[in-house]
């Protein structure tokens, strides 16, 4: 198949109204004198049809499959509605996702202080044992006064 | 109405009335929903729905062919003699035929009791008569396109629809399928998509000769 010729086959095909008269006879001319270059043209014209036929229906088809799918499912009406306030609907998406994010952090960030805070109440004060646990010798008697560290 | 009147009343209003094409298409879609697992196994959802489709499309040209038609209350053949079984087994052995075309493109599928299937298929004349025998031997070419272009790849019927279908020109499909570069390569790519077809269709032409 000459990849040269094929130029000439399509625009017989599809804009041979942009072709002369003369030019639309010298290009059947050369096809009738070569059996090869019109085995190509024949081969195009029926790829030609084949593909009309073909696309024809399988876009019909695909009309038919939406019109039964919407037949099949009673909540079509609902979703497609849905599909119509999709911006909406993203916008609000986005605005949840914000104020968990928000809420996951500002508790992670109290968490990280409570627990720093309780980590390091031990070094704050003098935290020898006895100033903390009293026993029963003890117990009546006046509690050591807490010092600060600093 | 009986099956039988009911298939020739879809059959006789198929070439010119919407509403009957519908219902014939969800006819044999709820025929193929709940049988096609009998005839054949596919996990992939897609290709169910592409064999669906193709097959459809089958179905559908051998009726605007007059391959199938109407009279009176009788679906009738090509041979001019009465159908002798329903058009959804009809339907479905044109499905079974598309799907072996399937397996052939996509070998992971397939196991070795399809393969054995595909094997006797080869020499198979019913499958031939099926999906390609017609009168005039231009329609068997179309015919044979029509099969190949449903297995080709998305690409290259993406590019041969657009200019032999659409009618529009490398210029405005280039600017529609950005991932090609420039004028020739698209010029090359949809030559060679040409050529691939040609010889894809050729063999199965020159198989279906030899039958």
């Amino acid at each position: 198949m000459e990849i040269r010729f094929q130029d000439p086959i399509d625009q017989y095909l599809l804009r041979a109204e942009q072709m002369s008269e003369a030019e639309k006879v010298d290009f059947l001319n050369e096809l009738q004198n070569d059996p090869e270059k019109k085995a190509q043209f024949e081969f195009t014209q029926n790829l030609k049809k084949a593909l009309a036929s073909r696309e024809e229906k399988r876009r019909r088809i695909l009309q038919m499959q939406e019109q039964y799918e919407k037949a099949q499912d009673p909540h079509w009406e609902q979703s497609e509605e849905e599909d119509d306030d999709g911006l909406e609907a993203e916008k609000i998406r986005l605005h949840r996702k914000f104020t968990r994010r928000l809420i996951r952090w500002t508790s992670a960030a109290a968490a990280v202080l409570i627990l720093g805070f309780i980590a390091t109440q031990p070094f704050l004060y003098d935290s020898s044992p006895d100033l903390f646990y009293r026993t029963s010798k003890t117990i009546f008697q006046p509690r050591a006064r807490r010092t600060r560290i600093w | 109405m009986k099956k039988h009147q009911k298939e020739a009343f879809l059959i006789a209003g198929m070439k010119e009335n919407y509403s009957t094409q519908y219902e014939l298409y969800a006819y044999c879609r709820n025929y193929y929903r709940t049988h096609y697992k009998g005839v054949f196994f596919i996990e992939d959802s897609w290709a169910v729905e592409e064999i669906f489709q193709n097959s459809l499309i089958k179905l559908w040209e051998d009726i605007e062919n007059g391959k199938i038609y109407a009279e009176g209350d009788v679906v009738m053949g090509r041979d001019g003699k009465p159908f002798t079984g329903s058009i959804l087994t009809y339907f479905m052995s044109i499905a079974r035929f598309k799907y072996m075309e399937w397996v052939r493109e996509n070998p992971t599928y397939a196991d070795p009791e399809v393969e054995q299937i595909h094997e006797i298929q080869k020499k198979d004349k019913i499958a031939y008569d099926i999906l390609y025998d017609d009168d005039d031997e231009n329609r068997v070419m179309q015919n044979i396109l029509a099969d190949v272009l449903s297995r080709m790849s998305e690409r290259c019927r993406e590019i041969l629809t657009k200019f032999y279908y659409e009618e529009k020109d490398l210029d405005r499909i280039l600017l529609e399928i950005p991932s090609i570069d420039s004028k020739n390569a698209l010029k090359t790519k949809k030559h060679k998509c040409i050529e691939n077809l040609r010889h894809t269709a050729n063999e199965i032409y020159q198989r279906y000769l030899n039958l």
